[in-house]
């Protein structure tokens, strides 16, 4: 266990005079750290090629509505403006995953306020901004439904797409069925069980059950969805602000009937994402302007527009029942969480459908239900946020966990210990947890907070009218089953190109790929090169950095890639050691190495000689070769266990909540980078921390009431606690790449339950609904 | 259309555009100074930041017009050849993860830093709370400003 406070800490390799080739385990300094402080980093946001022009989105000011006309004369008689795209000059085909429910611009009506209907292109930004307004919209507005519990029912005020049971289903997805088709406005049910049920209700002697609601919220990446793309007939090129390129190019060569190896898609740095650069958005809408000129277009969302025209986190209403035996034995749980969908399916079927296999990992329970539901109503769409839906879950399954206990008179922590799934165990899915210290990452926040002495540590919240409480909460993250290729290269010289088709959205995947390959050749992480995320230049990969997939699927697909890499090495430099066994060859720091004699052959001996380099793989004068790793046997290659507990202070007067220290302890697998795990960590909890307390898009009808960054309360450094501690376990994974795992999301999955049990701590209130906003703590506070 | 001379990283530029132009908009598209961000359009994230007579100053919120007669800095003009104190404790400390909001936090730092050289933490905290930062929840930010400050001292 190593407990981090700061960077400096975990960076002694270099001044301990540990060898500079000491690639894992080692806070190697990002590969991109320099050119981000000095500006030198390009976004697609800087992207301003010779004439380009620029494109702004034209959406629908009605949640709800038949679309009479949409008259572009006037925009396109504006002097600058050079080109206008409507539904008319677009595929008249829908796009989506698992159900394809939405076109490029809207088509017969409208669904959301920010749907997009056109799109100009003009010299100037003000240009095509005015042209924006000169576009004339006529609607006959049709009643709208926003509540999510209304629109599920079986006679909603409004079906959101009427004829949704006829649309197009792709990759295994599938219409709802029996008697789910009577709610016409549910997209997608997904239900999993385990255990008889009824049973182990009966069996209880105490049930419990409670509703949770999550509110919405957005992503507020600092760079907004942006692309520019360049169509010259059927070759098309995008750079985009993107987490999956792979995706775009085929989504875009299917919409748009392009030959796929002509459509390129390119990831310049990316200025986050958090999921809400999985799906293609302004890439559709850019392409069917672009299409009309032979100049770049570039389309960039306004702020604003981030807000209604680009998918946001879901509102999320769960109800949970739990059985429980006096001892406190959790025997029964059925768990139903409906999702709003907003107008089209973003993410939302994809999260609904995981919500069932994901909700598991933490305890045994011998009887699961487990329902997700994805509604649509007249609103933005939603997608996927950072954990796709799961943390949103853990919030009441922890919160439950609390309210269980404090029915039964039963210590929080010590229930949930009782309950705790551990290595070795199986849980309802029969997958068995692999080597992890749950037990110690679930005990560890509160053991690093200690004794709290509030007058001594907060004299700040010392006056009457503070109250301070402490709270805890666990989860688990499954990281889910998947697939991806890769490429790697090994050039005379020994210095590596790793080609992987997932970008580096500031994560920092790249330098991880370095070290990881560095180390699978034993050489200097400076040695290698990483070609991320461009169509062109790496392999498919239909996944990206989703789902916290990124370390174990593309660390073990260039491991793959290493080792055959190797072995051809070795092979190829067999004949140089005499009667050396190739197998007994090793490689390192760009040389075949004899390690019972000691003698070395440079790669460039065997790949630059005059001799004619006898390998299938040599080609342009390296070596490369495809890696490829996919993990099907079971739902998710592996959880990952975090717990956090949170000191905060509440105001009795005003509901105002401060999160005073907040400690996360995480069971990460091997720590590639320490320094970048603490990132992760930190950061990941710092979000958590806006969307627990302040983060929540108002809507008015459909209508985004706060969709400015003055208004939405996209958290400042005075808002979070500096105090935020990280304790990082690392038992050595089983099937992640050299015993990794994965942490981008995990922080994320206990932070709101925690701060929660704090807020009930101090104030005694049951905080069942998110963000716990002054306005709702203190409302809860005088209803006590 | 309005001539306006700028002084910008030390080079003097005559540009020709709407004096009511936001200076964000002539330095990226105008001078291609690009490591001046924009995010929030409405003056609260401060990743447009720039120094103005060495002010940190949100460049989306000043027409171009009014900047005539002073010197602007950017990121691009803040560290010389190589690294400026502040921005090599950034890349020591991992500060950053995207790093779209690194030139505008780099910026504001180095105005904390120019008027209080042994800041607090809590100082800190305040000094850059007018830069919006989405992943890193600001504490290696903080710990990096305070890194730089004692490297001064020393």
């Amino acid at each position: 266990m190593t407990a981090n406070r700061r960077v400096n800490d975990t960076t002694s390799a270099e001044h301990d005079g540990a060898p500079a080739r000491e690639q894992l385990g080692r806070s190697h300094t990002r590969t991109d750290a320099a050119d981000k402080v000095t500006g030198e980093a390009a976004y697609t946001m800087d992207m301003y090629p010779e004439d380009v022009l620029h494109a702004r989105l034209v959406t629908s000011t009605e949640p709800h509505a038949r679309l009479r006309d949409v008259d572009t004369a006037a925009a396109e008689e504006l002097d600058g403006v050079v080109a206008v795209a409507t539904a008319a000059d677009a595929p008249d085909t829908r796009f989506g995953e698992f159900v394809r429910d939405q076109r490029v611009f809207a088509s017969g009506k409208v669904r959301y306020v920010g749907e997009p209907i056109a799109v100009v292109a003009a010299e100037t930004e003000a240009i095509a901004e005015r042209a924006t307004e000169l576009v004339a919209v006529e609607y006959d507005p049709l009643p709208s439904v926003t509540d999510l519990e209304a629109a599920g029912a079986r006679d909603p005020p409004a079906v959101v797409h009427e004829h949704v049971r006829e649309y197009e289903t792709v990759d295994g997805g599938a219409h709802v069925e029996g008697a789910a088709r009577e709610r016409p406005n549910l997209l997608t049910t997904a239900i999993a069980e385990s255990g008889d049920l009824e049973a182990a209700f009966s069996a209880a002697d105490h049930v419990f059950e409670r509703e949770y609601t999550i509110n919405p919220l957005q992503h507020c990446t600092m760079e907004p969805h942006v692309a520019v793309a360049r169509a010259d007939g059927d070759d098309v090129t995008f750079w985009t602000s993107h987490q999956i390129p792979h995706v775009v190019k085929e989504e875009i060569a299917d919409l748009f009937e392009l030959p796929p190896e002509n459509v390129v898609v390119k990831t310049p740095f990316a200025g986050g994402a958090f999921g809400g650069k999985e799906r293609p958005v302004v890439e559709p809408r850019v392409l069917a302007v672009a299409r009309q000129t032979d100049r770049p277009v570039r389309l960039a969302l306004t702020r604003h527009q981030q807000y209604t025209s680009a998918p946001s986190r879901p509102e999320l209403r769960v109800r949970i029942k739990d059985g429980v035996s006096e001892e406190g034995d959790l025997l029964a749980r059925d768990l139903t969480a409906d999702i709003s969908v907003g107008g089209y399916n973003e993410e939302v079927y994809n999260i609904a459908n995981s919500v069932p296999t994901s909700v598991l990992g933490s305890y045994d329970v011998a009887a699961v239900r487990r329902r997700a539901n994805g509604v649509y109503t007249n609103r933005p769409p939603y997608g996927a946020f950072r954990g796709f839906g799961l943390p949103e879950v853990n919030f009441a399954a922890e919160r439950h966990m609390d309210r269980v206990a404090a029915e039964l008179g039963l210590d929080p922590l010590e229930y949930r210990a009782q309950n705790l799934l551990e290595a070795g165990d199986q849980n309802a899915l029969g997958e068995t947890l692999h080597p992890c210290e749950n037990r110690a990452v679930l005990r560890a926040p509160i053991e690093r907070l200690g004794e709290v002495d509030v007058e001594a540590d907060y004299p700040d919240y010392c006056g009457e009218e503070w109250t301070v409480g402490i709270g805890h909460a666990y989860g688990n993250k499954a990281v889910p089953q998947g697939e991806t290729e890769v490429r790697l290269d090994v050039a005379p010289s020994g210095d590596l190109t790793a080609r992987v088709g997932a970008p580096d959205v500031g994560q920092g995947s790249n330098t991880v790929v370095a070290q990881m390959v560095a180390k699978a050749f034993d050489t200097a992480v400076e040695r290698v090169d990483v070609v991320a995320g461009d169509t062109d230049k790496t392999e498919r990969d239909f996944q990206g950095p989703s789902g916290s997939r990124f370390t174990p699927y593309t660390g073990n697909a260039l491991r793959v890639a290493a080792a055959r890499l190797r072995e051809e090495l070795a092979r190829l430099a067999a004949p140089r050691f005499g009667e050396s066994d190739p197998d007994a060859l090793q490689v390192a720091d760009g040389s075949v190495v004899d390690p019972r004699t000691g003698k070395e052959v440079p790669f460039a001996d065997i790949l630059d000689g005059e001799r004619a380099v006898e390998s299938e793989l040599f080609e342009d004068g390296v070596l490369s070769v495809l890696g490829r790793y996919e993990y099907h046997e079971e739902d998710h290659i592996y959880w990952v266990p975090v717990a956090q507990a949170a000191i905060v202070a509440c105001n009795t007067l005003t509901g105002e909540v401060n999160v005073l220290r907040i400690v996360t302890a995480a069971d990460v697998g091997t720590a590639i980078n320490p320094a970048a795990v603490e990132q992760q960590l930190e950061g990941g909890t710092g979000q958590a921390i806006g969307g627990a307390l302040y983060e929540e898009i108002v809507y008015d009808d459909g209508r985004v009431r706060n969709g400015t960054f003055k208004d939405y309360a996209v958290p400042k450094s005075t808002d979070l606690p500096y105090d935020s501690e990280t304790v990082v376990f690392e038992s050595v994974d089983t099937e992640g790449p050299f015993g990794a795992k994965s942490v981008g999301e995990v922080a994320l999955f206990p932070t709101a339950a925690a701060i929660a049990d704090a807020v009930e701590d101090a104030l005694g209130i049951e905080c069942t609904e998110l963000p716990m906003t002054p306005e709702r703590v203190l409302d809860q506070h005088l209803d006590t | 259309m309005t001539d306006v001379q700028l002084t910008v990283n030390g080079n003097e530029h005559t540009v020709a555009v709407d004096a009511h132009r936001p200076l964000r908009d002539v330095l990226r598209q105008e001078l291609g100074l690009t490591g001046t961000k924009e995010s929030c359009d409405s003056g609260v994230c401060g990743a447009c930041t720039v120094l103005v007579d060495g002010d940190a100053t949100k460049s989306c919120l000043v027409p171009v017009g009014k900047v005539a007669d002073t010197t602007v800095t950017t990121i691009e003009g803040v560290g010389g050849d190589g690294l400026s104190d502040v921005q090599q404790a950034f890349v020591d400390g991992f500060a950053s993860q995207c790093g779209y909001c690194m030139p505008g936090l780099v910026l504001s730092a180095h105005d904390l830093l120019a008027d209080n050289p042994e800041p607090t933490v809590e100082e800190i905290r305040a000094g850059i709370s007018g830069n919006v930062c989405r992943c890193t929840g600001y504490v290696k930010i903080v710990d990096a400003i305070m890194d730089a400050a004692d490297a001064r001292e020393r």
